[in-house]
This record gives C-alpha cells, sequence and structure tokens, in this order.
C-alpha cells in the first residue's frame, strides 16, 4: 500500500483562507475508538477525547473533508520529520511504506465548518457571587504538514483576541476548556455527512502565470 | 402492549429488571416514562458507575446530592424532553438534555473535585451558545428555567 498523493502538499500550492470555503464545507477528526457514540447519537467526549489528547483540544488536529476522505483517518504517519509544518513553496518529501503504518481501530468524527468557525462562546463566572464575564472566538487555522495538506487546527481567542492556551491558564481557564471541549465536541461533532462541497483549486493553488500568458494570447 | 392488572410504572421497573444495559456508563430515558421512574434508573446509573469517579469518603455523598439536583433542574422542565448522562474519568458527570421541540441543547457539567465547586452549564438554541459559565449548581437551576422560558415564549411568538 502507497500513500495517497492527492495528501502531499505541491509547490504551486497556498495557505488556505478559511473565510474562503464554502460553507458546507466539513473538517474530519480521528478517534482511537469507533464506540464513540451514544444512544442520543452524541459524542462520547471521554470516549473520544481520552485524557492523553485532551491536552491537543486548543489546537485540536482535524482535516479538511473532501480530498481527504474518511478512509485516510485510518493512516497514522510514523516517521516523526514528516509532521513538520509545510512552508508554501516548499516540495513534499516523498513518503515511504515504512513511513507509515494503518489503524484500522480508529473512528472518526465531523464538523461543519459554518456551524463553528467564528462562533462566540461568551463565558460568565461567579466568585464570591460577583459574575465575570469572558468572551471566546472559535476558529479553525490551515495548517499544512509535510505529509498531509489538508490539516486544520482548531483555536480559540480570547476577549483580545489572543489565543486561549489551556496550559498556560490558571485552575478555572483549565476547568473552562475542558467543559467547553466536552459541551461544543457532544453539540457539533456530526457522525456522518450525506453532502458537502470539495474545496476549489483556486484557493489553494498559485495562478499559473505561464498557462495564462499562453491563454491571453490566444 | 397492554397486559390487565399491570401499571405503566410496574411495566417499567419490569422492563429494566430484564433488559440488561448495553452500555453502562451511557443511557437515554424516554420523555414518556413517569418521572419518579426516570429518577430512579438514573440514581441507579449513579450508583453502577461511582467507581469511575473515583469519589473519595468525603465526597460520595456530596456528589449523589448534586446529581439529584441536577436532575432536578432538567426533569422540572415542562418541555419534553431526551436525556443522555456520561460519567467521565475525570471525577465528573456530563449530563445532556435535548429538547427537540424547542430546538434546545443543555450541558450541565458536575465536578466532584476538592479544588472546583462550581457547575458548568451551556444552552444551546439552534447552533448557538446562548449562555454558558461555571456557577454554583442552584443558580444554574434559575438559569436554565429562564432560558427555557424565553425560547419558549419565542417559539410561540413565531406564526405556524
Amino acid at each position: 500500500m502507497s500513500y495517497p498523493e492527492r495528501l502531499l502538499p505541491k509547490s504551486n500550492y497556498t495557505y488556505i483562507n478559511v473565510s474562503e470555503l464554502s460553507e458546507n464545507s466539513y473538517l474530519l477528526r480521528h478517534t482511537n475508538s469507533q464506540d464513540i457514540w451514544d444512544s442520543l447519537d452524541k459524542l462520547k467526549v471521554d470516549v473520544a477525547m481520552p485524557y492523553e489528547i485532551r491536552r491537543d483540544f486548543f489546537g485540536l488536529s482535524c482535516n479538511l473533508f473532501g480530498i481527504f476522505i474518511y478512509d485516510d483517518i485510518y493512516l497514522r504517519v510514523t516517521t516523526k520529520k514528516l509532521e513538520a509544518n509545510w512552508e508554501e513553496g516548499e516540495s513534499p518529501l516523498k513518503i515511504n511504506t515504512s513511513d507509515f503504518t494503518t489503524a484500522p481501530q480508529r473512528g472518526g468524527f465531523f464538523i461543519k465548518l459554518s456551524s463553528f468557525h467564528g462562533k462566540e462562546f461568551p463565558f460568565k463566572r461567579t466568585v464570591d457571587n460577583k459574575e465575570s464575564e469572558f468572551q471566546s472566538t472559535a476558529s479553525f487555522h490551515h495548517k499544512p504538514i509535510l505529509c498531509n495538506f489538508w490539516h486544520f487546527e482548531l483555536h480559540f481567542k480570547d476577549n483580545n483576541g489572543d489565543f486561549i492556551n489551556r496550559n498556560k491558564g490558571n485552575k478555572w481557564i483549565k476547568n473552562f476548556a475542558e467543559s467547553l471541549r466536552k459541551s461544543v465536541l457532544k453539540k457539533f461533532a456530526i457522525k456522518e455527512v450525506d453532502d458537502f462541497d470539495l474545496p476549489s483549486d483556486s484557493i489553494y493553488t498559485t495562478i499559473k502565470v505561464e498557462g495564462l500568458k499562453d491563454s491571453l494570447e490566444d | 402492549m397492554n397486559i390487565p392488572d399491570l401499571t405503566q410504572s410496574a411495566m417499567i421497573l419490569a422492563t429494566y429488571s430484564v433488559v440488561p444495559m448495553n452500555e453502562p456508563n451511557q443511557t437515554i430515558i424516554k420523555y414518556n416514562y413517569s418521572q419518579h421512574i426516570e429518577k430512579i434508573s438514573l440514581l441507579s446509573l449513579f450508583e453502577e458507575n461511582k467507581a469511575k469517579l473515583k469519589l473519595d469518603d468525603v465526597i460520595e455523598p456530596i456528589a449523589l446530592e448534586m446529581y439529584k439536583n441536577a436532575l432536578e433542574i432538567i426533569f422540572h422542565l415542562e418541555e419534553q424532553h431526551r436525556i443522555g448522562v456520561e460519567f467521565t474519568n475525570s471525577n465528573t458527570i456530563f449530563i445532556t438534555s435535548l429538547l427537540d421541540e424547542l430546538d434546545t441543547e443543555i450541558h450541565i457539567e458536575l465536578y466532584f473535585n476538592k479544588e472546583e465547586r462550581n457547575t458548568f452549564f451551556s444552552i444551546y438554541n439552534g447552533d448557538d451558545m446562548i449562555d454558558t459559565g461555571f456557577h454554583p449548581l442552584n443558580t444554574v437551576s434559575s438559569k436554565v428555567n429562564k432560558l427555557i422560558e424565553e425560547n419558549s415564549n419565542k417559539k410561540q411568538l413565531i406564526p405556524a
């Protein structure tokens, strides 16, 4: 089995501006188990996101669904350097069969981009009978890596527009992060997707100037 | 099914006693069951899963009391609802309530550790989170009721 080339970045690819993606776009996240849905068809968050990967929620890795297909969640890259960030213009490294394995026990869930990206989560906290407010905004960011151009991350920003870092926050930020993680995943994780839009070439490829010149001369 | 001389409650209890729960830490409560049966079932769920919460002797009675109070918040709602309960490995119980007719979803997460005594709650209307926060459980009840009432009134204002 060879690694799918459609996942690899190419030298004429560009970073994707999330606002240019169709509203009918979905992100797909893998889990280490397939038994992740409860009887309400809500995600079992403690199973889907067990303790060891919770710290990744602020910066949760996921993949733009479409060219990255569901079966791709079973691919597990084992060569660390292939998970380094890809920079525009950089040619992809070759991926050999020794660089990855398959993880057939994995499952996955979807999040609809438009139901989450840019969404505000107003948060209140009571201390000594006084309420204080805290605003967080969710956003997806394109973070291509050498083995996967379709890699995205989910982040939250605070009142000042700074990324919330769970690990640097105080105790209540950590608890907030923990509960917010469960709440938004319960609310927004989707089991299946029937209808979706593929990203159009124009939002992730540079214009081929020579080709454009040729067509203008014609 | 209609069997003479058996009340609905007795039927439900009989059903629970013979049908094994496939997922011990997950459940769904049908809203057409009577409220007290729902509570009985959910409290037994607590008994079955409290080991997973790793509670100490001091916290356990507090946890049970908080759990009962959280169920009261949900069960006192007049709207029809479906409930899911997840016992997590991080000393919390996460309760989800779906009010389909109002397109509303309520989350209540109870913390059972010495550092955190507040309760997380959030309410969504459609895809919008209309309120969320960390508060003492007794104030969560009034917040939930107020928001549900507002949503219910909004729904009544929308012409059919």
